[in-house]
């Protein structure tokens, strides 16, 4: 069995004391706790597994790097819980470059971004990528002569 | 959909993830084989995973089919090898494993049948293979079981893992079914690539099917990683191999940075971008690389060619077909072709949110196609046209006994039998000469220089002659006659030196053409070089050239920065070099015998990778790169920047891979389903896209 319920905290928290009570359990039996999981948000992640079940750190910024060629299809990994906005940024792009939905256009000294998360560009037009949960980010469309650097950038979101 | 979705379970115990997909996705497996039997050379098998601990599945999924699987490679005593090759010399050893195959079935009666995994057995013995099997398969009817068996993946060609004793349609006809392990194409010691590439996975069903009822047929997918490092040569770091293996999950935590390969005083950890494969779907990745181009980037070039083959570009600069004047050796050395690139290599935002790069600096690693060194042309000529027949060759036997023919618009054969002799004397220099042909009839091929004659039966039988005279007999493979064109080929190589006759033989010019018949204590009587016939031969490839003097095919020079190194070049020993780029042995030996004992990528066959570590590059600064393709044919791919300490390509397949496969098990080839190796290694999203968002059947529609 699986038992879960959400803490709720006035404060940020630094520190949890877990303590396990066992009762009412019939004599002869045993009660044999096998893993013990914190996560946040209210609903816990369900049998589908999320990545920070696997033993990963949860929370905080994100950052990918990495360069793209014209016509790859790109991923960030993420499998996270909750929806975020990204911010894209993308270095010695040398002609008209397209990423996902945003087209920069020709960075000018070859640099542009796009940032979901505060409404703003430095140039350009389109929709800056949002990972949505327990997805990935792809990126299928490229646009870009030669190649270009790519950063990525999020944060994943509380409830 | 094919429902049918198999997953091997008990190589890694039951961890909680293992028993979270048993218990909460049980309603998408069909079939669980436990691989929970090891068997030994004497049909003894242990049990190795106790199949009790999966009752609560068992009974929770009463639709699921249990099947008890042994192999033949965790034996503490022999090799998997060794266990095959009892088991097909032994018919009490068969006989035991039957028996004990029955005693399986009494322990555990709830199992639906008996799943074979036996591997590494060779190329040959398909029949007393056979044996084994039909003893098991007989067992499990006789009892009212199934049996079915993980098979080694196999296209019409064969096999790349040396498992050639496998006949898909003699094994497909006695078991009820067959799971294909279409998995490590790639692998730890091969080049890097997709664990299941696209092409591969096509000409392996094509071919199973072909064979075995398709709905017998169930398509393995791999569910985990593998990594290359490509920073260094592995005897540098201290590994046999570039490669290791890992999970779904483990691919996750390098590329996001949470579990880096390397510790933080190391390299900064950092997340990757990932990419997909067009082809095999597979995601793949570079961890630790500041830049890299594909190698038609170039800012410029001159004299180099760019294609693409097998899923990978390249670059190169091809050689000479002939020297000039015509006779003399080709002169293939770079001359004026380079190709001019642009590296930038930029500072990546660590996980701290921090602007970082290479502790120490960093490595050029350079993707290789790496080719063995030829003789240095005088014709290399692939039955071009009827002109060149008439011109380079001469026909003593009638101008009828050789025929130009142009078998498809780009590929052409010399038809005929009787001598097609170069029409040039030599004098007394040393050559080398081949010839790649097939049988149209029976009877013999032969190229002949200098007095001495190669000459190659159809059944295999190869002489060396001196003016007539047997000198040496050897067997090799026997060749097909009056196949299609391409098919049944023999290479066939004569060099001839001054105190020596060698014999070459291979079924295809890829990689080396071995040495098989060595006379070192004979001398040349003189005499043309050419090809003769008493079968009716089909000649696709004629390659004269000198029997001293080798173009090697395996270097380019790099200059970054100001700074060159020649990448690739075998370190050899007692050559001397000419200033066209050819060397030859200072002793009577064949060239392979210069460069003994070396370290060489697992195949020379597949993409290799040179390095130049400490490569003067800057981070956040370009730089200007020159290649100059100092030997002609040897491609070149990516060019990567890597962290000197740590650069790595990883191939992964996640569960949108794994669903397109599926997808396409059903849809291409009518299979049962997939099989997955294995559960506990996988995308655990997998489980819940196999359901992929249906609705009940009572309110499926969707236009109300």
């Amino acid at each position: 069995m699986r038992l879960q319920r959400p803490l709720y905290a006035q404060k940020p928290i630094e520190q949890i004391r877990l303590r396990i009570v066992g009762r009412d359990i019939p004599a002869g039996a045993e009660l044999e706790v096998t893993d013990v999981q914190l996560q946040p948000g209210e609903e816990a992640t369900g049998v589908g597994v999320n990545v920070r079940e696997a033993g990963t750190t949860a929370g905080g910024t994100h950052w990918r790097n990495g360069v793209v060629h014209e016509g790859m299809e790109v991923l960030a990994l993420a499998n996270i819980d909750r929806a975020t906005p990204v911010r894209m940024e993308v270095l010695n792009a040398r002609a008209d470059t397209r990423i996902g939905s945003y087209r920069f256009g020709t960075p000018p000294a070859g640099r542009a971004h796009v940032d979901g998360r505060t409404h703003s560009a430095s140039a350009g037009w389109g929709r800056p990528p949002i990972i949505t949960e327990r997805s990935d980010l792809y990126l299928t469309t490229i646009e870009a002569e030669g190649r270009a650097h790519l950063r990525l950038q999020w944060e994943e979101r509380q409830p | 959909m094919s429902e049918r979705v198999w997953v091997w379970v008990g190589h890694m115990g039951l961890g909680n993830r293992i028993r979270l997909v048993l218990d909460q996705y049980g309603d998408r497996l069909t079939d669980v084989s436990i691989f929970g039997w090891s068997v030994s050379a004497t049909g003894e098998l242990t049990e190795t995973f106790d199949p009790n601990q999966l009752d609560q599945y068992r009974e929770k999924w009463p639709h699921i089919r249990w099947w008890g699987c042994f192999r033949n490679m965790d034996d503490p005593n022999d090799g998997p090898r060794a266990i095959f090759d009892a088991l097909r010399d032994s018919a009490g050893a068969r006989s035991r494993l039957a028996d004990q195959v029955g005693t399986m079935f009494d322990d555990y009666p709830w199992l639906t049948g008996v799943d074979i995994d036996l591997e590494s057995g060779g190329d040959t013995r398909s029949a007393e293979s056979e044996l084994i099997f039909e003893a098991v398969v007989d067992r499990a009817h006789d009892r009212g079981k199934l049996a079915g068996a993980a098979l080694p993946p196999l296209t019409a060609t064969g096999s790349v893992g040396g498992e050639n004793w496998v006949r898909y349609a003699q094994l497909g006809a006695m078991l009820d079914v067959v799971e294909i392990m279409s998995y490590d194409f790639a692998w730890s010691g091969s080049a890097p690539g997709p664990i299941s590439p696209g092409f591969w996975m096509e000409d392996v069903y094509n071919w199973v099917t072909s064979q075995v009822t398709a709905s017998k047929v169930y398509m393995g997918v791999p569910l985990y990683a593998y990594y290359w490092r490509l920073h260094n040569y592995p005897p540098e770091l201290g590994n046999t191999w570039r490669g290791i293996s890992g999970t779904y999950y483990s691919f996750w935590q390098q590329f996001t940075g949470v579990t880096p390969w390397y510790s933080e005083d190391v390299q900064p950890n950092a997340g990757w971008l990932v990419y997909r494969d067009p082809e095999s779907r597979s995601m793949w990745g570079f961890l630790g690389a500041y830049d890299w181009l594909e190698p038609g980037m170039w800012e410029d070039n001159s004299r180099i060619e760019r294609d693409r083959f097998a899923g990978k570009n390249y670059a190169v600069r091809y050689g000479l077909p002939a020297g000039s004047p015509q006779w003399s050796l080709a002169d293939n050395s770079a001359q004026e072709s380079y190709a001019d690139y642009q590296l930038h290599p930029q500072p990546i935002i660590d996980v701290n949110g921090n602007r970082a790069g290479p502790f120490r600096g960093f490595t050029l690693t350079l993707e290789m196609l790496k080719r063995e060194p030829v003789a240095a042309t005088i014709i290399d000529d692939y039955a071009t046209s009827d002109q060149q027949l008439g011109s380079v060759y001469t026909r003593p036997d009638g101008a009828g006994s050789w025929e130009h023919v142009d078998v498809t618009d780009a590929y052409k054969q010399y038809r005929g039998s009787g001598r097609l002799q170069f029409n040039n004397g030599f004098g007394s220099q040393s050559l080398y000469v081949q010839g790649r042909a097939q049988f149209a009839t029976a009877g013999t091929f032969s190229v002949y220089s200098q007095g001495f004659e190669a000459e190659l039966r159809n059944d295999g039988r190869l002489r060396l002659l001196r003016d007539g005279t047997v000198l040496e007999t050897a067997q090799v493979a026997s060749r097909g006659v009056g196949l299609t064109a391409q098919a049944g080929q023999a290479v066939l190589g004569l060099r001839v030196r001054e105190n020596s006759a060698r014999v070459y033989f291979a079924v295809s010019e890829e990689g080396r053409t071995p040495n098989v018949i060595e006379v070192t204590d004979t001398t040349p009587p003189g005499g043309p070089t050419g090809y003769d016939a008493t079968a009716t031969v089909w000649l696709d490839h004629c390659y004269l050239g000198d029997g001293w003097w080798y173009m090697p095919r395996e270097a380019v020079e790099v200059t970054v920065n100001g700074s060159s190194q020649l990448m690739g070049r075998y370190q050899r020993e007692d050559v001397t070099w000419d200033d066209s780029n050819r060397f030859r042995p200072d002793d009577d030996i064949d060239e392979w015998e210069t460069r003994a004992d070396q370290w060489t990528e697992y195949s020379v066959l597949d993409w290799g990778y040179e390095h130049w570590v400490g490569v003067p590059l800057e981070l956040g600064e370009q730089a200007d790169m020159q290649v100059v393709p100092t030997d002609h044919d040897v491609w070149w791919g990516r060019i990567i920047a890597f962290d000197q300490d740590g650069g790595i390509i990883a191939y992964c397949n996640d569960a949108q891979a794994v669903v397109h496969w599926r997808s396409r098990a059903e849809h291409d080839w009518g299979l049962a389903g997939v099989a997955a190796w294995s559960l506990g290694q996988e995308d655990v999203r997998m489980w819940d896209y196999f359901a992929a968002g249906e609705f009940p059947a009572e309110n499926k529609r969707l236009d109300e």
